[in-house]
């Protein structure tokens, strides 16, 4: 199973983006770098090389589902394995969310605390058969 | 994958007292909308933005209500009403029990 180093994460709320650093850094040897919407995450992809993506699905600019689309239209980047943080309020949709390819979903709110090995959780599944 | 758990939990603790201190503020805005039906989606906005984040930090009574709060505003998003009257007052009382529960909160931190 390859080892999960790098994740490049696109969340437009700065109080969510503190915490996530801040525990991925404390508890976990993942290295993280956090963009503020979809279109900074792809303007830099493909220099950050990240083995996951979580985006968030309400951002700015370019909002989750559409940098999502992109990656996937880019040779370089459509097999990268990518994650959805969504709202609890819309966890009706995740049945539609599992058919467009993604790896997993992070529903809000989320324990930070467990964070880690969720994210660790969802990069496993792709292993198992 | 556990590193400094208490230099983390301090940290952890120290961001929710300024987080609760964050949603003081944004209630200071709310209650300055006069018109909620005019200005819904500067107002969705803000409460999405704490439904989402506050059950992160822990706030678990302000997200469950903060979410209620987020579904109505939806709902008038989605099928606009003409009785304004009782959009206001249901406005006004999902703000007024944020508010308090955003108090009782901040008691812990005093």
């Amino acid at each position: 199973m390859k080892k999960l180093k790098k994740i490049l994460a696109a969340e437009d709320e700065p109080d969510i983006q503190v915490v996530v650093q801040t525990v991925i850094e404390a508890m976990s040897d993942y290295e993280i770098k956090i963009c503020s919407n979809g279109q900074e995450l792809l303007d830099c992809v493909d220099d950050y090389q990240p083995d996951l993506i979580i985006l968030d699905l309400m951002m700015p600019k370019v909002d989750g589902l559409t940098a999502f689309a992109k990656l996937q239209e880019n040779e370089k980047t459509k097999d990268l394995p990518v994650v959805f943080m969504t709202a609890k309020a819309q966890v009706h949709e995740i049945a539609e969310f599992s058919k467009t390819g993604v790896l997993g979903i992070i529903t809000k709110p989320f324990d930070p605390l467990k964070i880690c090995d969720e994210i660790q959780g969802i990069w496993e599944k792709q292993f198992k058969s | 994958m556990e590193k400094n758990n208490t230099a983390l939990t301090n940290k952890l603790s120290s961001l929710k007292a300024a987080y609760l201190t964050k949603i003081e503020e944004t209630i200071l805005v709310l209650e300055h909308f006069s018109a909620p039906i005019i200005e819904l989606e500067e107002i969705y906005s803000h409460v999405h933005k704490i439904s989402g984040t506050s059950g992160m930090y822990g706030f678990t009574q302000i997200s469950n209500l903060s979410t209620e709060f987020e579904i109505f505003l939806k709902e008038i998003k989605s099928q606009p009403k003409n009785d304004c009257e009782l959009i206001e007052t249901k406005f006004q009382k999902y703000l007024k029990s944020l508010k308090d529960l955003v108090l009782k909160e901040g008691e812990n931190y005093a």
